[in-house]
Parts: structure tokens; sequence; C-alpha cells
């Protein structure tokens, strides 16, 4: 049991070293089946791993070495298997797996086939330190490293610049919520004089709530997930993102690593209860992306970009839940929302694929009997984030609005509010790139065509669990039966006894009109996007307000002018005004300035002997005299 | 020794003080006045000596010998120093036929 | 016998190609001699490891007029930045610069400077310290004027004046601490130590010290030599440069400023701190717009060594031993990046960064080994200067978070000019000059496998590093 660990990380190394350091010897095929195997091996694993934690209520911790040990720092290379850590090993291994397989097919064609698949499996590595480590710092290895891949994997296609500039923006922006945590970290050592997670939430229990230290560190690690996480202000690296190949898209800016943040939430709910004014300041966070990106997506044309923002409000409704102190909600959805967007993301690769990699939704449209099979698994997709029963989608936002209602009125309302968001761009997208008559492209495209079993597979697959998935925790209303509230339980625990959690069950009429309500506006909207979306004219351009949304807020263009070029400016300016002319010329002029004294002085030798004895002797009484008056 | 001593004694100090002052000053002015390298060098060694003076009668009221020994040395240094000096006025005389300071403005930058 | 070896070997060699007896096979014979003094020096770890002993020692009365001695020490600080120098020197001897000058001459100076810098960090007495330190100057000085580029005499000689400017500074401060000494007075760096000099005191003799070692690390603003000797000095002028020369300044801060000036640096937050992160700062800046490959270099160079310097001054634990790391680090780092421009400089011709582009497409294995040492460069985790930086920041921000904030923002302007260096050479579109570009040879991979494997050893067991400072103190 101990070595697991240690063995799901191993793999996936192996697995990139393998196909990184014999990137031409290898065929294509070979390549994406051993990536594949690897992850489906570590699949293996962490479902023993989870039956392990899931039946006895145990944590399993492994230590492999010291990894820094100077004095009193003392960093364990130490993993540590949780119900919490098992529940995202099965989320990265299983979704990861997917996606594997997925790729196979989809990037069949490309070249650099090996190096992609070596760098999925780095990301998996990574990804898998972050979610096992038992401290901070090791975290923070993965941390980073998950940003490594996903800067290598957006800038996969480097020969165009488009796809670099995108990936170093989002390693960039993640970096900005790095230092943020790095700052949480050196503000956690000096206060606990340790980085390990347990041990600091020991200690900070004894803490009195909103103890303006802890707020200070909770605040610092919200600013490091809202890197990782895409939030307001640093989410506009994800949407750019999407330059990468679809399958990354799905796994990394959907699944796994952008609810990295959440996770690290999660790990620290015990800080974060203690310091509701941290809480307060994600929830408005969250729910002011959540309600931004949904605006924004609804006025993209691009495939991938809406999902992107789709995704950026899904998260900002995660940190709505984990603002609302609900991080079992949080977690739920996190769950539920990796199967269905990476099913949505795949499904889109599948509709790209098919077109030949258009991703313009303005020259797609009759899909639905094109390529059936994609169009059947998108409805499923569609139908599970809007969160219409019995699909997953359903459960988890059931849950977190239901919290949001018993927090106030008003905040249900918005909870609503967005998730009617969800179903009004979902439903625009499936209708204009399905149902929609097709577009002159699309007519003018006679090779559009289903994709191939590796890429449905999987697909189904992930389409099965959307639909299944969210029977785990079925609402207070047909059972008592809370199976992931009750599986996360332990984890929450010293959380939940500080503060009383505000995931009480709601009263049962209090939940009908929570679950009726939005289906009957969900229902509505989508008989009303029908109507709208259907026929030509949906896509003129946009004006007034919602150009605005059309043009997202112009937040680039405000970042543009607020940071980038004045730091380019000030660049500059130390480089030519600073460091070449005043700097370098003060030191110059004191070497030019000896020369000049020196030409002015040598005139004194002026050859005439006779001067010089007069000087020599005049020197000379002077000496004297001064020697006589100091 | 001694008897030679007492009798240099018998001079009053200030009488050798004033008289190496005034044949300092005279090479002084020497120094500066005459155009003729030769006879520059022969002020020089007018001061050097005044200085040598000095410091005999010194030695002698104070009973010291250290004063004559120091005499000794600088005599065999401005020995040594007059040989080369005349060396060098010989070379300049040879090549251009004067040794009139004022001509002789070639040293410089 | 450890000592002696390390110090004399590389003199030697200096001596006998100096004579221009060999010839061709000049550059062969000071590899194989910096290779066998490699060895000596792990075999000196391996001692100080096994033994236990806190240092090791040579001790020579050899000249007892005005109390000079030769004597030498190898405790923890001493031995890493051996083993960096003696680790690199052949590297940069390794590395591939055609130059048809006198390359006997050439090869004769790298050892020389080898003796002088292996002489700095084993000095324990300080008149030998500063003999060493001058004597450093003299090979990479004839370096840069001989072999280096336009301008190089003019360059050269600024920047001989600018050190030996500080450096006066500092053997001032040396003379006047002798004369504090007890009688009879000594210039052993023991005797040093226990002098605890009142805080009037204290303050010239550390802005003396500070001056000389400031222009040698360099920290801003003492800094303008740096980029110019590193443009036009040949690469291995630059690599001995940045990659060990900087770090006797660092040395020296450690050695002298923190023992000596203990209360001025415990109030230097006030004063020189900002100034030195202002300059990590301003380093950074000019790395992003700096349009040429090695001034680039120069200048992110000037970004880390500043944050080195913090981490000593931080007068805290962590951050001192986070700063000695970093030295290591940072020279393993440093020769990386310029054997990279290296592998550019010869197959195109150019360093303007502007004019490359594509080279990943043609090159996909200098694209990997480039991208580690880009990697390593911004401090990435498991590469080798993250665990130095992260206890330096540590460290400072325990002494002043402020200070620590700001200069923890160097990892996202590392990370910017970083990037935007890599991709503008690397991704992108090729272009006549880079389309025909070779990937590396196989001489060229074992030439940066030393390095590859540095970076990870160090960042994922630092250990083997931090072993030797467990008796370090402050």
């Amino acid at each position: 049991m101990q070595l697991l660990p240690i063995l799901l990380i191993v793999f996936p190394l192996l697995g990139f070293l393998l196909l990184g350091l014999t990137q031409k010897l290898m065929s294509k095929s070979t390549a994406g089946i051993l990536a594949s195997s690897v992850i489906f091996i570590n699949l293996v694993i962490a479902t023993v791993l989870f039956n392990f934690v899931s039946s006895n209520n145990e944590t399993l911790t492994t230590f492999l070495f010291n990894w820094i040990n100077v004095g009193s720092l003392n960093i364990p290379f130490e993993f540590v298997v949780d119900r919490l850590s098992a529940l995202m090993l099965l989320i990265i291994n299983g979704v990861g797996l997917m996606i594997h397989i997925y790729s196979i097919g989809y990037m069949k064609e490309d070249e650099a086939n090996n190096r992609f698949f070596s760098y999925l499996n780095l990301f998996v590595f990574f990804m898998l330190i972050l979610v096992l480590s038992s401290n901070y710092l090791v975290l923070f290895i993965g941390w980073e490293g998950v940003g490594l891949s996903s800067y290598l994997l957006i800038g996969f296609w480097f020969k165009d610049h488009a796809n670099n500039d995108a990936a170093k923006k989002a390693f960039i922006y993640n970096r900005i919520g790095d230092l943020g945590f790095l700052i949480a970290m050196f503000l956690l050592y000096t206060n606990f004089h340790s980085l390990t997670i347990s041990e600091i939430a020991a200690k900070a229990s004894t803490l009195e709530i909103g103890n303006p230290t802890l707020m200070v560190i909770t605040l610092c690690l919200f600013v490091g997930a809202t890197g990782k996480s895409a939030q307001i202000p640093l989410f506009t690296w994800l949407p750019d993102a999407m330059a990468g190949p679809t399958p990354v898209s799905a796994l990394i800016h959907a699944a796994t690593m952008v609810t990295a943040g959440i996770y690290l939430i999660a790990r620290s709910s015990v800080l974060f209860v203690l310091s509701p004014i941290t809480l307060n300041i994600i929830l408005i966070i969250g729910t002011t992306t959540a309600i931004v990106a949904g605006l924004i997506a609804i006025y993209q044309n691009d495939i991938k970009k809406i999902l992107a923002y789709s995704t950026v409000s899904q998260l900002g409704f995660l940190f709505m839940a984990v603002g609302l102190g609900s991080f079992t909600g949080a977690m739920f959805h996190l769950f539920t929302h990796a199967f269905f967007k990476a099913l949505l993301f795949l499904a889109a690769g599948s509709v790209i694929h098919a077109l030949n990699n258009e991703q313009d939704i303005r020259k797609m449209g009759g899909l639905s009997k094109k390529i059936p099979a994609t169009f059947a698994l998108f409805v499923i997709g569609t139908i599970a984030i809007s969160g219409l029963p019995p699909f997953a989608g359903f459960f988890s936002k059931e849950l977190i609005l239901g919290v949001a209602y018993e927090h106030s009125l008003t905040m249900g309302l918005v909870a609503t509010l967005v998730s009617l968001l969800t179903s009004i761009y979902m439903f625009r997208l499936l209708f204009v790139v399905f149902l929609k008559p097709e577009s002159d492209a699309v007519k003018a495209n006679h090779h559009v065509h289903e994709s191939p079993k590796t890429m449905l597979l999987p697909m189904s697959i992930l389409a099965f669990f959307s639909m299944v998935v969210g029977f785990i925790n079925i609402p207070a209303l047909f059972s008592e039966n809370h199976q992931f509230e009750n599986y996360l339980a332990p984890i929450f625990e010293i959380s939940h006894k500080l503060v009383p959690s505000h995931e009480t069950i709601p009263n049962v009429t209090e939940e009908w009109s929570i679950l009726l309500l939005p289906l009957l506006v969900i229902v509505s909207i989508i008989l009303f996007s029908y109507k709208r979306f259907v026929n030509e004219k949906a896509l003129q351009s946009a004006s007034g307000l919602t150009s605005l949304m059309a043009d997202k807020f112009y937040f680039d263009e405000i970042y543009d002018f607020i940071i980038v070029k004045p730091s380019i400016f000030i660049s500059n300016f130390f480089r030519t005004i600073v460091d070449q002319t005043i700097l370098n010329s003060f030191i110059d002029s004191i070497g030019s300035s000896t020369l000049l004294i020196g030409n002015y002085v040598r005139r004194l030798q002026s050859g005439n002997t006779g001067l010089y004895l007069l000087l020599m002797v005049f020197s000379i009484i002077t000496v004297l005299f001064l020697n006589i008056i100091l | 020794m001694e008897t030679t001593m007492s009798q240099f004694q018998t001079v009053p100090l200030q009488y050798y003080i004033i008289f190496c002052s005034a044949l300092f000053s005279i090479g002084v002015v020497g120094v500066l006045s005459k155009r003729n390298a030769l006879v520059i060098f022969m002020s020089v060694e007018l001061m050097l000596n005044s200085a040598n003076l000095l410091l005999t009668a010194f030695s002698a009221y104070r009973n010291d010998p250290a004063g004559q020994i120091f005499v000794f040395f600088i005599m065999v240094v401005a020995a040594a120093e007059v040989a080369i000096g005349l060396g060098l006025l010989v070379v300049v005389f040879r090549s251009t036929k004067t040794i009139d300071i004022q001509v002789l403005n070639k040293l410089k930058w | 016998m450890i000592i002696v070896l390390l110090l004399l070997l590389p003199l030697f060699a200096s001596l006998l190609l100096f004579s221009d007896k060999l010839g061709r096979r000049s550059r062969m014979f000071a590899f194989v001699t910096s290779l066998i003094v490699l060895v000596i020096s792990f075999v000196g770890a391996y001692f100080y490891v096994s033994t236990g002993q806190k240092a090791l020692v040579l001790d020579i009365h050899a000249l007892h007029l005005l109390d000079l001695n030769i004597s030498m020490k190898m405790d923890g600080i001493s031995l890493i930045l051996v083993l960096l120098t003696t680790i690199l020197v052949p590297i940069i001897i390794a590395s591939p610069e055609r130059s048809d000058k006198k390359v006997s001459s050439f090869y004769a100076l790298v050892m020389l400077m080898e003796t002088a810098l292996l002489g700095v960090f084993l000095a324990s007495d300080i008149i030998l310290f500063y003999i060493f330190w001058e004597l450093a100057l003299v090979p990479i000085f004839f370096i840069t004027a001989f072999w280096g580029g336009e301008n190089a005499n003019k360059i050269s000689l600024k920047f001989l004046i600018y050190t030996v400017v500080g450096s006066f500074a500092m053997l001032v401060a040396i003379l006047y601490l002798y004369t504090l000494t007890p009688i009879p007075h000594s210039f052993d760096f023991n005797t040093f130590l226990t002098l605890s000099l009142p805080y009037a005191i204290q303050v010239p003799v550390f802005l003396a010290f500070f001056l000389a070692f400031a222009i040698k690390i360099p920290l801003f603003p003492f800094h303008s030599w740096q980029a110019e000797t590193y443009n036009v000095s040949p690469v291995q002028g630059s690599m001995l440069l940045a990659g060990v020369m900087l770090k006797m300044g660092l040395y020296g801060l450690i050695r002298f400023i923190l023992p000596l000036c203990p209360d001025v640096v415990a109030g230097g937050s006030l004063f020189f701190l900002p100034l030195i992160v202002f300059g990590v700062i301003y380093g950074a800046f000019i790395a992003i717009s700096q349009p040429r490959l090695k001034k680039l270099i120069a200048f992110a160079s000037l970004s880390h060594v500043g944050i080195i310097a913090l981490g000593i001054l931080s007068n805290n634990q962590y951050g001192l031993q986070g700063s000695i790391i970093q030295m290591f680090t940072h020279g393993i780092n440093v020769v990386g990046f310029f054997l990279c421009y290296l592998v550019i400089r010869r197959r195109t011709h150019t360093d303007i960064i502007a004019n490359l582009g594509g080279i990943a497409s043609v090159a996909p294995k200098f694209a990997s080994v480039f991208l580690i040492i880009v990697l390593a460069n911004v401090s990435l985790p498991l590469t080798n200067s993250f665990v130095g930086e992260f206890m330096i920041l540590l460290g400072l921000f325990q002494f002043n978070p402020l200070l620590a904030i700001i200069t923890g923002t160097t990892i996202i302007l590392g990370a910017v000019y970083m990037l935007k260096m890599y991709q503008k050479i690397m991704y992108g579109p090729t272009n006549e000059l880079t389309s025909q570009f070779k990937d590396l040879t196989t001489k060229e991979m074992i030439l940066f496998t030393p390095i590859i494997v540095l970076i990870f050893l160090i960042g994922i067991y630092p250990t083997i590093i931090l072993q030797f400072l467990d008796q370090v103190k402050l």
C-alpha cells in the first residue's frame, strides 16, 4: 500500500522520459498506446487506493526522502492519500485516460505526436504530485509543474506565434498567482514554523475566527488560486489557452489543472473557514467571474472559446460555493464538471476534426445529420452542464443552489442566474452548431466525417458518467443517502466543527422550489433560444451592451494599457535612459574628466627648465612655510 | 678630537646657521637666475654643501657623530650625482652645442 | 595536502602553458589538468564529509616578515565554491570557441584564473585573500582585452580600473583593521573575527568593503562595467566572470561584512537593501527589452546575483544558506546559458534575438536542453535554483516582508523576459538564418550533460549541497 502512491508518480514520469528521449525512434501508434497504458495502470492503482481510503477511514502516508533539511527548515518529500486526494486521483487518471485514448485518434496526423504524449504524461505526473503532496512546498512543485506542462501544450504548435503568445500569457498569469502562493507559504512558515498541511491545520484550529494573519494568508492563497483557476482578475489567459490542441483544453483547461485552485482551498479549508472576510471576498470574486464569463460566452463565435468562458464561469460558480462555505458542494461540482466539460470539449474537438480545423460556429450548422454520434454526445454534455435532471450537473448544481438559498435569497437568485446563463450559452452553441440550417461553408465541405472509434469510445464513456455520476449524492428530497457528503466528511470535519456549516439540509418545500423554479425557467430559455438562434439572422453583429460582451468587456485591452505598455515603457526607459545614458555616462565621465584635467595640466610641462626650477624652489618654500604655520 | 670639538664650540652656533643660510640662499638665487646649466649645477652643489656644513656644526655642538657620518653619505651621493650630471651636460652639449637652459626646452610633452 | 595540490596544479599547468611548448595539445593539456583538479576537489569534499572535520587546514608560516603567513582553510562555504570552480573550469575549457591567436597563452590564463579563484576561496589570511583577489583580475583582463571583440581594449580597461578602485577601498579598510588587531598585529581571519567593532567604526568599514564587493558582484548602481564586458569578452571569459568570479564578491560579503559589521547589516533594511532590491527589479526590467542575447544574460545575471546578495544581507540562517546554494546553482545555470548562446552564435553568427526564430523545429535536442536551462533560470521547482531562491526569499521575508514581496515579483518578470527570449529564438517559423540550424552534436551533448545533471540533481536532492553547510554558522 505504501508503495502505490510512489508508483502513481513513477509511471507517468517514466512514460514522459521514455517518450521524450526516444521521440523519433518510436512509432506514433506505439507512443499513444504507451502513454495511455501508463495512465491506465495509474487508474487501476488509483481505484485500489480509493477503495482503501473509502472503506476504512485512514490516511495513507508515504515518505520518500527529505527534500530540504537545513536547520529548522524541514521539507519532506511525502505523499498523503486521504479521501480528498483519492477523489482527485480518480478524476485525474479517469478523465486523463479517456483523453489520452481520444488523443490517439485526434493527433494521429500530427508530426510531433510523440512529443504531445510525452507532455501529457508530464502533466499527469505534476498533477499527481500536486494532489498527493503532504506539504505546501511540494504541492508547489506540482503547482508550477502543471503550469509548465500547460505552457508546453498550449504552445504545442509553436510555429505560429499566436499559440506561443497564448502559452506565454498562461505561464505569466499563473506566475502572478504563484507569487501570492509563495507569500502565503512565507507567512505560514513564519507563523506556524511548518509547511505541512495537516500540522498547520492543527495549529490553526486553535486560533480564533477572524485572525488577521490568517486572513492575509488565505487571501494570498486565494491569489494563487485565482491565477491557476482563472478567476477575475487573472482569467484572461484561459480563453487564449484554447490555442492548444483540443484534448489539452479538455484535460488541462477544463477538467483538472484549473480546478487546482479549488483543491488548494479545500485542502486548506481550516484556514479559510476561520477567515470570514476572505470567504466573502472569494464569494464576490467567484460570483463576478461567473456572471461576467457567462455573459461573454453568450456572444462568442469560436466553439472552443465559448467552452473556455463556460469553464471560467463554472469555476466562478465553484468559488461561489467555496465562498458560501460549502466545500463539499464545490468538490462535488468539480467532480461532475470534470466529466461533462471534458466530454463537451472532446465533442467540440470531434466537430473541429470533422470540419478540418474549423472553429468558427458561424461556419457550422446542420451537423446533427452529418455527425450524429457527436451530436448525441454533445446533447448529453449540454444537458448535463445546464443542470437538467437526471444528469450529473443537476445534482451538483442543486447542492450549491441549496446552500446559496440557505445563505440568503439574493445569493440564491444570483446563483440561479449564473446557472441560467450556462443554459443560454450552451443551448445557443448546440443549436447553432447542430440544428441551424447548414451554412455555406458546411455545404461546400464534402469531407465532413464522423470521428474514428478511438475518439468516440472515450467520449461515450465520459457521457455515461456525465449521466449517472450525479446519483451518488441525491438531494435530500429523494433519499437520505448522501454518499458524497459522507465520503468527504472526514476531510472537512475540523472546519465544520470550528464553524458550523451552511450545509444544513433545507426542508422539503424549499427544496422543491429550488428544484422546480430553475427547471421551469431553463425549459423556457431553451425554447426561447431555439427560436432565436436556429434561424439565419441569429448571429448578426452585436451592438451596444452586447458588443461589450462580445468584446469580452475589454479586459485584455485594459491590462494591455495599464500593465503591459507601462512595463515595456519602463523597460526601455531603464535600458536606454537610466542605464546607457545616465549611469554609463556618469561612470565614463569620471574617466574622461581625468583625461580632460590631464590635458590642461600637461601644459605646465612646458620644457622650460628654468620654470621647472623656479616652481621647484617655490614649492619647497611653500611646503616649509606650511610646515611652520600648521 | 675633544679639543677640536671644543674649538668648534667657541664659535657660537648662530654664526654657523647664519653663514649656512646665506650660502644656501646664494645657491638658490644662483639656480634661479643663471641660464648656464653648469653654473646652476655649481649652485646646487653650493646648497648641498651648506647643508653639509650645518650638519657638521650641529654634530659638533651636540657631540653626536651621526651628523658627520651623514655628511659622508651625502658627499658620496653628491659625487655620484656630479658624475651623472656632468655626463648628461656633456651629452647635451655635444648634441646642441649649448648648455643654455632657455634653449633646452625640448623636455616637454 | 589537498589544498596544496588544488593550488599548485593549475599554477604549474599555467606556467607550462605560458612556455608555449605544447602547441596544439595545449587545450587538451589544460582540460586534463582541470579534470585532475576536479577529482582532487572531490576527494577534498569526500574527506570533509566523511571525517566530519570542521575544515581542511593548511598553515605555512613562510614569510615571518610583517607576520604574513600562508594559511589556507577549506570549510563548507569554501568547499562549495571550490567545487563550483573546479566543475566549471573543465566545461569552460572544453567549450568550443575557435581562437587562432595564441591558443596556448589563452589556456594558460584560464588555468591561472583557476589558481587565483581557488586561492580566494581558500585563503584564511586576509592579505593572502587580497593578493589572490587582485591576481584574479590579471588573467580575465588579458582574456578580455586580447581575445575580445570590438572595443575590447577600452572596455576591459574600464573593467580593470573600476574593480581596482573598489579593491583599493577594501585594502584601506583591511590595513585599518590590521591596526586595530591586538598586538602582535595579525592578518589572520580569526583575529579579525574576534574584533568587535563599535558602530561608528563598522559603518566606514562596511562602506569600504561593500564598495569592493558591490562592484565585483555587481550590484546596482555599480554594474555598468558588466554588460559591456560580457559582451566583448570571449564566451569563456564571460563564463569565468559570471560563473565564478562574481561569486568572489558574494563570498566576501559572507566572510567579511557579516562578521565584521553585524550591526550595520542588522539595520540594513533602511539604506542598502532597498537599493539592492531596486537593482534586482531594474535588471529584470532591462532584460525584458534587451535586443541582444548576451546582454540579456548579463542583466538577468545582475538580477539573480542581486537576489543572492539580498539573501546574504538578510541576516538570518535561511537567507544565508539559500544564498550559498544559489551561488553554486547560479554558476551552473549561467554557464549553461552561455553555452546555449555559444551554440546559437556559432551556427548563426548573430545574437540579436529578433533575427532568430524557429530553431525548435529544426533542432529539437537543442530546444529541450535550452528549455531546461531557461526553466532553471526562472527557478521552476525541481530545477536547482528553486530551493535556493525559496530559502532566500523566506529569509528576506522574515527580515523585511515588504522587500521580500517586491523581490518576489522577479519570479514574474523573470518568466517574462526568459520566455519572451525563448519564444523569439526557438519558436515561430524558421528564417534563412535558422533554417539550416544543425542540432547538437554528440560532443556538445556531452558538454551539456554535467550542467543538465546538476540542474536536476540539486533540484531534486539539494541535500547534496546542503550537507556541507551543517556546520556553517552566521
